[in-house]
């Protein structure tokens, strides 16, 4: 195998595999990419058993032949090349070490044979349909920070993506939740995604899909069974396996007849939380909202430090419903409002109940948050 | 401490499949009793064994197989027969004169009734003497208590079915300080999905020790609610 | 060639690999089984099934997760090891969730525990109903309302086989009641037999000698042709009449009654409190004597102790033939569980008849339930009946309730049998004279209680878990070297048992 490339297509292609890569595994050819050239095609795989990515790279070929190299090692090796430097990498093969040149520079690195490197077998993808990379980041963005990172329940550590319909219209919906909150995004269904199963993304394969959308501009192109789901993007193919279990039927935790309804500007409301919870010394930094008639008080106390209180009045708020005192975690406030850019509203039952929240101007997203004894 | 946070209240529903049901030596001879509809006595059949020993899986799958539906006795309300078989779950607390309607109903149709308690139904302080005589006749399959290997099973089981990942080292330990009842486990995995939901770190040593906690042996569990019932038995 | 899926099983082509591949996963099964034993076996892998076999890869499936995923953490390398034993090229077994195309699930139920069946199934079931049923709430509306209904004309084909004269066994308590039956049977409606009232205790057999007439009286052999019977008890005569009046079919109701040329009412005694359809049954009662029809009551009390039927209603079931069923005596108990066993064909030993007529004395049904039970039991499960089967099948009805052993009982029984003082099951001393009768107690109480590990160890001086499970694994290795040791213990076991 032998073939030249520039530095610059070299270190992108390597950034998206050494990403892949189990960095703490104790498989040592799971550490390494394949390296193969076929008919004049340079292609790089990298997997963790999990997820697999080929990349389709740029690059003069002169001989057919496969290695498999450290995919750390040598992404840093590139990454330290001059810019425009162009890369030679030459391996004779067997078990011959990987010969890497680039102007004055050489080295050669010990490779591993490329028959104990992992094939990950897709299957036959029967659902297959596309997403414009910005929608696909959408789903992603408004639902990745409710995944659960508790291990315990696994089902809960990843995006759920399923088919349905949602006030008439069929739609492609994303959800997450890791028990005290919940994330429903939907957008318009895509043709072809009529008939997939409700599957579980896990969130590895969600962080580096999602660093890969923000490389690219055109149309994702999905396909899926009900273990594997591929990714498309430009020259990039991610293949990842769906996790085997059973999502809870999620729509049933979430209210439909919280009348208590407050409207306040994401951004002052944000701010107040986090000037507030400030004080708090608790991990889960507990933020109590009080209501009442266009009035909303936000506080805080810690035992050690004492209170902290911010009032918004009707110039900023609109609430109309009874009095109400309600207590959430700073941090899950913080992430909804995060993703909500002009007004947001909520929705409270009471103090002990799930309160729903959107944003005023947008529903397709809507977040379900458990609220704590304050 | 217990969490200050609610958790979402997520539901979890029965599973009664007939895949699921855990065949050990303490249910065996129940089983073999309920392959064998035809060959019960009078069409007649009660099953009984303590809290959580698996008579309602029991039931649900018996059911399932001659098409009926399971109905409870509590409430129960006797408007005619049923039209193939009837399986009554806990039928001691069902209305005596309706569950002994439904027993003639079913006898003249010679359509089988599969009837579960955690008594025997001549141990039931039955006031009907039709009823209770009719009790006394009926042939039972005894579930046994649970040895080790089923308590095993059925604690991985149980967690499997609430999708939880715990540890067999965790569940062992958890084994060992448990009342050894299927009951117990029944309760620890409801605990353990609770309890994990609520902290939300995982199946940590708090959560494990939160759940034996909550699961101290029940000071009334050496006088077995069946000895503290009224006998009525036609006995010398 | 690829045998996926489950076609190889009905691929009968001799040249093809494929009866060879069925043959093989057999024996896989075969060793299987052998190695881990019938329970285990039983519990976890009688389930599994074959989807098929690709390059080096055997397809195993389970048909949940949770199954699947303790084969495979518990049996996955047994599974491969015996599969390379048949077939070397195999390098993995792959485990999956899923059952074999096509696979019914009949008979699933105690698969691989119970004998054959020794009937065809459920041969004597109507056809089942595909109508939707939900579990809860009840309808309270009577099904009769429905035209579909399960009513069944009420004639000879409701009657009990086995109820008939042949196999009532006559003995002083009943064969009065008997006589005027035979009589009711042979001349129906004769002066001083109508209505014939039977009265008695639960169990007594008034209803076998109400079939036992209305088999006589429907024979189709019957010198003068074959009579129109209706029998029914009286709780289906009230829910029938009441589905009538619902249905606005009350003429309906009344002229099939009033066909009949005989009505036999059992169990009169739930008519008590029901007015309307005791008034009811007044008027078909009324209209059948007049019209020199036969009338059949049983009831558990005699017309004069039915307290809340009215007066006019008692006087008229008084007025013919009165006849009781008294207690059933020892002798008569006897005869009858002899002659039911001959019926049966079966030898059983005159001690266990004795035994049952002895403990068993309130009446025929509980009698008759018993034997039934124990036969049942006996052919199920292929034993034989003898004293002991009997009190173990039988317990239940025998014994009032099951003891459930507390660990105080153990270590009062454990102390005396070793001759210690009870407090020393709690106290920190070490010598072996009363740390190994402690062991013992602990040992017993793991086998013969439920309580948790810590929860024994409190009640032997606040013992931690671990001691606990130390004893039980000392004991267990002492009973399997030392027979007499192991002879104390069981005793121990059976005395606290039983």
């Amino acid at each position: 195998m032998k073939f030249k490339a520039d530095r610059a297509i070299l270190l992108r292609a390597l950034a998206h595999v050494q990403s892949v890569v189990e960095k703490r595994n104790t498989i040592p050819i799971l550490a390494n990419v394949m390296i193969a050239v076929r008919d004049g095609r340079l292609t790089f795989t990298a997997t963790d058993m999990e997820i697999a990515i080929v990349e389709d790279v740029a690059a003069t070929a002169t001989r057919n032949g496969a290695c498999t190299a450290p995919a750390a090692t040598l992404y840093d090796i590139v990454r330290k090349l001059p810019d425009n430097a162009e890369v030679e990498l030459d391996h004779p093969g067997g078990d011959a070490q990987l010969a890497l040149r680039a102007g004055r520079y050489a080295t050669s690195l010990v490779v591993l044979p490329t028959e104990d490197f992992p094939s990950m077998t897709a299957g036959t993808l029967p659902h297959k349909f596309s997403l414009p990379a910005h929608t696909l980041r959408a789903l992603i963005d408004r639902t990745k920070f409710a995944i659960s990172t508790e291990e315990t329940r696994y089902y809960l550590n990843g995006i759920y993506m399923h088919a349905t319909e949602s006030d008439g219209q069929k739609v492609l919906r994303a959800v997450a939740t890791d028990g005290h909150r919940l994330a429903r995004v939907e957008e318009p269904l895509p043709a072809g995604a009529g008939a997939m199963p409700g599957v579980i993304m896990p969130r590895k394969t969600i962080n580096e899909v999602r660093k890969l959308l923000d490389e690219v501009s055109e149309d994702v192109e999905i396909a899926l069974s009900d273990t594997r789901i591929q990714f498309k993007a430009g020259t990039i193919t991610l293949t990842s396996k769906l996790i085997d279990g059973t999502f809870p039927e999620y729509e049933r935790v979430i209210p439909h007849d919280n009348d208590k309804v407050l409207r306040v500007g994401s951004k002052d409301f944000a701010d107040a939380v986090a000037r507030v919870s400030a004080i708090s010394s608790e991990r889960s930094k507990p933020v109590k909202l009080s209501l009442a008639r266009d009035l909303l008080v936000l506080s805080a106390s810690s035992p050690e430090q004492g209170t902290a209180t911010e009032e918004l009045d009707g110039e900023r708020v609109s609430y109309e419903a009874g009095p109400l005192e309600i207590g959430f975690q700073a941090r899950y406030l913080n992430d909804i409002t995060d993703q909500i850019s002009e007004k947001v509203e909520f929705r409270f039952k009471d103090g002990s109940m799930p309160t729903v929240v959107q944003d005023v101007s947008d529903t397709s997203a809507l977040y379900v948050l458990m609220p704590m004894r304050v | 401490m217990m969490p200050r946070q609610f958790a979402l209240p997520f539901a979890l529903s029965q599973d009664y499949a007939e895949s699921s049901f855990l065949h050990a030596p303490c249910n065996e001879a129940a089983l073999i009793w309920l392959a064998q509809t035809q060959d019960w006595p009078m069409h007649r059949l009660a099953l009984w064994g303590r809290e959580g020993s698996g008579k309602s899986h029991l039931l649900h799958i018996w059911a399932n197989r001659q098409g009926c539906a399971v109905l409870r006795g509590p409430g129960l309300r006797f408007t005619g027969p049923e039209p193939v078989a009837a399986a009554v779950d806990d039928a001691d607390y069902a209305p005596e004169a309706d569950l002994l309607h439904l027993l003639n109903a079913m006898a003249e149709l010679g359509r089988p009734v599969l009837i579960a308690a955690r008594a025997a139904p001549a141990r039931w302080p039955t006031v009907l003497p039709d009823l209770a005589s009719r009790l006394r006749a009926m042939t039972t399959a005894e579930i046994l208590p649970a040895d080790d290997d089923l308590l095993r099973a059925l604690l991985s089981r149980l967690l499997r079915e609430r999708q939880l990942r715990v540890t067999d080292e965790m569940q062992s330990w958890l084994r060992l300080r448990l009342p050894r009842t299927q009951q117990a486990m029944y309760q620890a995995a409801a605990q353990v999905d609770r309890l994990t939901l609520l902290f939300g770190r995982g199946m940590t040593m708090q959560v494990a020790r939160a759940v034996v906690a909550a699961l101290q042996d029940p000071p009334a569990l050496d006088e077995d609610f069946a000895s503290a019932l009224p006998v009525s038995v036609g006995l010398l | 060639m690829d045998y996926r899926g489950a076609s190889f099983v009905n691929d009968v082509t001799p040249s093809s690999a494929a009866p060879q591949l069925a043959t093989i996963w057999a024996r896989v099964r075969g060793r299987l089984q052998q190695q881990v034993g019938e329970v285990e076996y039983r519990t976890w892998l009688r389930q599994m099934t074959m989807a098929g076999i690709s390059g080096d890869e055997v397809t195993v499936l389970l048909p949940t997760r949770f199954l699947r995923d303790w084969v495979r953490s518990h049996y996955g390398e047994l599974l491969t090891t015996l599969w390379q034993a048949e077939t070397p090229n195999v390098r993995r077994v792959v485990l999956n969730v899923g059952s074999e195309a096509g696979e019914s699930p009949a008979n699933a139920l105690a698969e691989s525990v119970s004998p054959a069946p020794k009937t065809a199934e459920l041969h004597y079931f109507e056809p089942r109903h595909a109508e939707p049923r939900t579990a809860e709430p009840r309808s309270i509306e009577p099904r009769w309302a429905d035209p579909r209904g399960d009513e069944r004309p009420a004639d000879a084909a409701t009657l009990d086989p086995r109820f008939t004269f042949e196999s009532f066994v006559v003995g002083k308590p009943n064969e009065f009641a008997c006589a005027c039956a035979r009589r009711v049977a042979e001349l129906p409606a004769s002066q001083g037999f109508n209505p014939l009232f039977l009265y008695g205790g639960v169990g007594l057999g008034k209803t076998h000698l109400m079939h036992a007439i209305a088999w006589e009286l429907t024979d189709p052999k019957r010198p003068g042709g074959p009579l129109t019977v209706t029998y029914m008890s009286a709780e289906r005569f009230m829910y029938r009449f009441i589905a009538a009046i619902r249905a606005n079919a009350t003429i309906d109701f009344k002229e099939q009654l009033r066909a009949s040329h005989v009505l036999m009412i059992d169990d009169l005694q739930f008519l008590v409190g029901k007015d309307a359809t005791q008034e009811e049954f007044f008027h078909t009662f009324n209209a059948l004597v007049d019209a020199g029809r036969q009338i059949v009551v049983s009831a558990d009390k005699s017309p004069a102790d039915l307290s809340g039927l009215e007066e006019r209603v008692r006087t008229r079931l008084g007025c013919g033939m009165v006849a009781d069923l008294h207690a059933t005596t020892f002798e008569l108990r006897v005869s009858i569980l002899g002659a039911k066993a001959a019926k049966a064909g079966l030898d059983i030993p005159p001690k266990v008849l004795e035994f049952l007529s002895h403990k068993i004395t309130s009446n025929v049904r509980e009698l008759e339930g018993a034997l039934n039970r124990l036969i049942a039991h006996a052919n199920l499960f292929n034993r034989s009946i003898t004293l002991e089967t009997t009190q173990e099948v039988l317990h239940d009805i025998l014994k009032a309730h099951d003891r459930r052993v507390t660990i105080e009982e153990i270590q009062r029984r454990v102390a005396e049998h070793y001759n210690i003082r009870l407090t020393d099951m709690a106290s920190p001393r070490r010598a072996r004279a009363v740390a190994r009768p402690r062991q013992v107690a602990m040992y017993l109480a793991k086998q013969l209680t439920s309580r948790s590990l810590p929860e024994i160890g409190r009640k032997f001086g606040n013992r931690d878990h671990t001691t606990v499970m130390h004893a039980v694994s000392r004991v267990g290795e002492l009973m399997a070297v030392e027979a007499a040791f192991a002879e104390d213990v069981e005793l121990l076991r059976r005395m606290l048992e039983s």
